[in-house]
């Protein structure tokens, strides 16, 4: 189902028009605090994976850079995850310090002792005959709004979202089927750039940049590059695209022809196989559900999942990666990377996957070596607008759905 | 100085010069910090090693790796961060100017051994 040359992806999505965009949504301190207080404080925010909290009393805290909330996920004793603001409702002390933990049976402030169980009730106070009133059923932690689906674990700082996550979510809702269970966090890291979310966004759902900063990827193509041809090698195109009210997926090709490396080879010998490295032969096979490799494009290598509003999510074959940005200022972002891959068998299995883990991150720090100049050299001074490809359609979209989104919340036009 | 098991000691070398870490960040840094000719000797003496390696660990589980073989997972595990790089750039890191690696904070995913230290 590949766009004939001929045809350009605008032709599917002619609302979102051709015209250059304004660069303020990445330069502008007005911008970003509407985008605060209209996106991120009223969108469902993806902050981990149900297998961060496995078990009854395991919890870990999320701090929300922008706008400011220091969130603790928790599993109840009931099994029930839930999401609370991390604030003692006794003086507003704050209750948790450490990142994460497990097996708690419930938290106790560290500034007066009030302790709450495991689903955020108050359950005890110290010397409480000397408080006047105290409604200790009305004084459980403040909740926020939390649901799993396929499981990431969602909140939304709304108290009362304009859209259920199964809304919010649309057409990726029923898309998934499982894909994403049955793989486990295989490396971690975070990364705080002085950048605007988006920069990253963008870069991470278009290929038009892979063949210029990514020589390690195995997409492009070293020798050809030696050589001086031209970027318009088939497998840096984008051989299918889909616009969704807010989310948007591109699906990046491999190149089936490249020849493998020793230690690729290696890999391959010990079973330690993701479609990152090496594409899938053929037709999509039949195991994939509907939301991975869409197009069903031969030789796919992954998808590029841009869930609204700033989460990435890679969807390969045996191997996923998400990348949520966390924006603290206009131009200063925290970011969360995360690779999940098959559960190893064996210990050469083990040793394999940590080259899959080393490619991915030099593979980051290279968009971020390149986003970070970028930020600095955008000055309203130097350029007002951009100009964006048919390749890039997918950028355009992130920016039409965020300024939808601005002007006329999540129940305007966006929602049929 | 812990060595390697018998059949590898002409790997010991590798475990001197401090290749042999348990964390992903120390070996991450310990192979940006490295010379060109460090990471090529590393890459070119352990490549035809690696089945050997391999088959030597696959009798233990994970859980069940005894202490004095540990230093050879670590130093298999610097092998395969340094290959992907070495096999594109022949080079210890990504070309200059490359992202700092201090700036990406590694959230260890520690080994079972390290679990029960806790």
């Amino acid at each position: 189902m590949n766009q004939p040359a001929n045809e350009q992806w605008i032709r599917n999505y002619p609302d979102l028009g051709t015209e250059q965009l304004s660069t303020d949504a990445a330069t502008s301190p007005e911008f970003f605090e509407r985008e605060r207080d209209q996106v991120f404080r009223r969108s469902w925010l993806v902050v981990g994976r149900q297998q961060d909290v496995a078990d009854s009393g395991d919890w870990f805290l999320k701090e929300v850079p922008s706008p400011k909330a220091s969130v603790l996920v928790m599993r109840g004793d009931d099994g029930v995850i839930r999401a609370f603001y991390n604030t003692c409702k006794h003086r507003g002390s704050k209750l948790v310090h450490k990142n994460c933990g497990s097996g708690v049976k419930g938290f106790s402030c560290p500034l007066h002792g009030w302790v709450y169980d495991s689903s955020g009730n108050l359950a005890f106070v110290p010397d409480e005959n000397e408080f006047y009133q105290l409604d200790k059923p009305a004084l459980g932690l403040t909740k926020i709004n939390c649901e799993v689906w396929e499981g990431f674990i969602f909140i939304n700082l709304d108290p009362q979202p304009q859209l259920t996550l199964k809304e919010f979510l649309g057409e990726i809702h029923d898309s998934y089927n499982g894909y994403f269970d049955g793989l486990e966090e295989a490396s971690h890291y975070t990364v705080t750039a002085d950048i605007n979310w988006k920069l990253l966004f963008d870069v991470s759902v278009e290929a038009y940049h892979v063949f210029s900063i990514h020589p390690i990827h195995p997409v492009s193509d070293e020798t050809e590059k030696e050589v001086g041809k031209p970027p318009e090698i088939p497998e840096i195109k984008l051989p299918h695209i889909v616009l969704h009210e807010l989310h948007r997926l591109v699906t990046v090709p491999g190149n089936p022809f490249r020849p493998q490396s020793p230690v690729e080879q290696l890999m391959i010998k010990y079973g330690v196989v993701s479609s990152f490295t090496f594409p899938e032969p053929g037709e999509k096979p039949a195991d994939l559900p509907v939301g991975v490799n869409p197009g069903n494009v031969p030789a796919w290598s992954f998808d590029v999942l841009g869930m609204f509003p700033n989460n990435v999510v890679l969807t390969g074959r045996g191997i996923y990666v998400t990348i949520v940005m966390w924006p603290e200022a206009v131009d200063k972002t925290f970011f969360d990377i995360r690779i999940y891959m098959k559960p190893v068998n064996n210990m050469a299995e083990r040793i394999c996957r940590e080259a899959i883990i080393a490619m991915t991150r030099d593979v980051m720090r290279e968009d971020f070596d390149h986003v970070e100049p970028q930020q600095s050299a955008l000055s309203p001074d130097a350029i007002q607008y951009i100009q964006l490809s048919d390749q890039e359609l997918a950028v355009r979209h992130g920016y039409a759905a965020l300024r939808k989104v601005m002007n006329e919340g999540f129940r305007g036009e966006l929602v049929k | 100085m812990a060595s390697l098991p018998d059949e590898f000691t002409d790997l010991d070398r590798f475990v001197t010069a401090g290749w042999a870490l348990p964390g992903s960040a120390e070996r991450w840094k310990r192979r940006v910090t490295s010379s060109t000719e460090e990471v090529k000797d590393l890459y070119e003496t352990l490549l035809p090693r690696m089945d050997a390696i391999m088959t030597y660990l696959d009798r233990y589980l994970l859980a069940d790796l005894p202490e004095t073989d540990r230093p050879l997972l670590y130093l298999a595990l610097a092998f395969m961060d340094v290959a992907p790089t070495w096999e594109v750039f022949q080079a210890a890191d990504l070309p200059e100017p490359a992202f700092e690696i201090e700036r990406m904070h590694m959230v260890e995913r520690p080994f079972p051994w390290e679990e029960r230290a806790w």
